[in-house]
């Protein structure tokens, strides 16, 4: 019996999914950014849990990270799957990128759409980031001189990240305050938005077929088990680790992977390259819309520019993981 | 009739609370000399109500640790009196005394304290001396931690793993159906 006629389905206005949409896109490469999805929720949920065991405080916030691996185990295993749920976020989400620049849905009608996707990735590696800072281990410690140090250099617009802001709350509670509320929610805003532009504006897939949108969340919903599974089990075989608590002044560890790049362009350039890198790459996603509108050598130059920047990153992050560890600010290592 | 038997079910049913109350363990009570502990000093502990004739473990629980102090036997009246060392290596702070029974429950508990013996010169390397190299140099290395395990929790995410797994393969093996 079709679902949608149910008393339940015609109460939950299911017979809304029936929109129609190519039937190209029942493809993976077509889910992708709802496999993101995915994994912000499991995100979300097992961050849920985590905060009844964090101490926000910095003289604890370690110390509670510490007794939550060796004291509970359910939110030590939770904690894992928070850690892996975030790198197959970051994963995934240059997948949907790359995806939809390789097929250039960014065109018109659907700028604003690439554009609120890039907003959201610029708002994952914020919840990267700040995730990281979290920890209070030497890699958290080293992670947040690194940010106050391009927070010095950015004048008044730094302020909020620097130590002295206030006296009344110290960095590292700021910093919990944004990855539990203000980062998710505008996360949440400009998630809404970007839906609503792909169900008004429809996904960038060609053919003539059409399929209901229905059919779409059947596979799709088989992709995110297993992604759920695959996120799981690289937690129980792989558990998130913990350094020593962070000594403030010292440079020995590397960021965690997604930062990579920037580390990579730090050791070329110095500070200049942390800035620098993010700008270049960040901008030209930007600027990708306005550059490549209609087939052309502008699009040609655009295509061939992405995908030599894409692997500039890859390359960079390899170079970075491998590569001995390097001091950026003036500190011993 | 249906009344008379809701009655005689509310009454079995209060009765099957008190035995299980009465199986659990009763509280006891723990009587230190102090609940301000100093680390390197010995404590004079005196427990009453404790399970008769079993041997009772004595903690110090904490944030980031758990310290055994001692285990001790409780007579016939469930009492003992000890005196047990604090380890000088215990990081100030505040602790659950507690005293732990031979089936692993927890008998009784009390709010302490614990103090530094005399001024830390190197307070990372009091904390937790295993995390820092001489001089109080940091590391790149991840900390060696007990890792807290349960059977249970893993088993759970073994099944839910598998379950998601048949479930995937499941909902992707049938082609969706186009319009």
């Amino acid at each position: 019996m079709d679902s949608t006629r149910t008393p339940l389905g015609q109460r939950l206005a299911l017979d809304a999914l029936d929109y129609p949409i190519p039937a190209l896109a029942n493809r993976l490469d077509f889910m992708l950014g709802a496999l993101t999805l995915v994994s912000l929720v499991l995100l979300a949920i097992t961050g849920i849990v985590l905060t009844q065991f964090y101490n926000p405080a910095p003289l604890a916030a370690h110390d509670s990270v510490r007794y939550l691996i060796t004291s509970v185990p359910l939110a030590a295993l939770l904690r894992d799957l928070h850690v892996w749920s975030a790198s197959a976020a970051l994963v995934l989400v240059f997948a949907h990128l790359a995806a939809v620049f390789w097929r250039r849905g960014f065109r018109n009608p659907r700028e604003g759409l690439w554009w609120s996707g890039v907003l959201l990735l610029a708002l994952l590696f914020g919840l990267a980031f700040t995730g990281t800072v979290l920890r209070a281990d030497q890699e958290a410690a080293e992670a947040l001189a690194h940010a106050t140090a391009a927070a010095a250099f950015a004048g008044p617009l730094g302020a909020p990240l620097r130590p002295d802001f206030t006296v009344a709350s110290p960095l590292l509670s700021r910093l919990y305050g944004l990855h539990v509320s203000v980062l998710p929610l505008a996360l949440v805003a400009l998630l809404a938005l970007h839906l609503w532009l792909i169900r008004h504006l429809g996904v960038s897939a060609s053919g003539e077929t059409q399929a209901p949108f229905r059919t779409h969340l059947r596979p799709l919903a088989g992709f995110a088990f297993l992604l759920v599974a695959a996120v799981a089990a690289l937690a129980l075989a792989w558990p998130a680790g913990l350094l020593a608590a962070g000594v403030e002044g010292y440079e020995v560890t590397k960021p965690f992977w997604p930062f990579l790049w920037i580390y990579a362009a730090e050791n070329l350039f110095g500070m200049t390259g942390m800035l620098l890198a993010p700008a270049v790459l960040f901008g030209f996603l930007a600027l990708v819309p306005l550059a490549d509108r209609r087939a052309g050598q502008a699009a040609t130059v655009v295509r061939v520019a992405g995908i030599a920047l894409f692997g500039l990153m890859v390359a960079a992050i390899v170079y970075a993981a491998v590569a001995p560890a390097q001091s950026h600010l003036g500190m011993p290592m | 009739m249906y009344r008379n038997t809701r009655r005689v079910a509310a009454i079995l049913g209060l009765l099957a609370v008190a035995v299980a109350t009465a199986w659990a363990h009763e509280k006891g009570i723990l009587k230190p000399a102090t609940r301000t502990l100093t680390a390197g000093d010995t404590l004079a502990v005196a427990g009453e109500k404790l399970p008769k004739r079993e041997r009772i473990t004595l903690r110090l629980v904490g944030v980031g640790d758990r310290i055994a102090l001692d285990t001790v036997q409780a007579d016939s009246a469930g009492a003992f009196a000890v005196r047990v060392l604090v380890p000088g290596s215990v990081p100030p702070g505040p602790y659950r005394l507690v005293a732990v029974a031979e089936d692993g429950d927890e008998v009784a508990a009390l709010d302490v304290t614990v103090v530094a013996a005399a001024p830390a010169a190197d307070h990372a390397a009091m904390d937790h001396p295993d995390e820092v190299t001489a001089a109080g140099e940091p590391s790149a290395e991840p900390l060696v931690l007990d890792r807290a395990r349960s059977a249970a929790v893993t088993w759970s995410a073994v099944g839910a793993i598998v379950l998601a797994l048949g479930l995937g393969g499941a909902l992707l093996r049938r082609p969706p159906h186009a319009a």
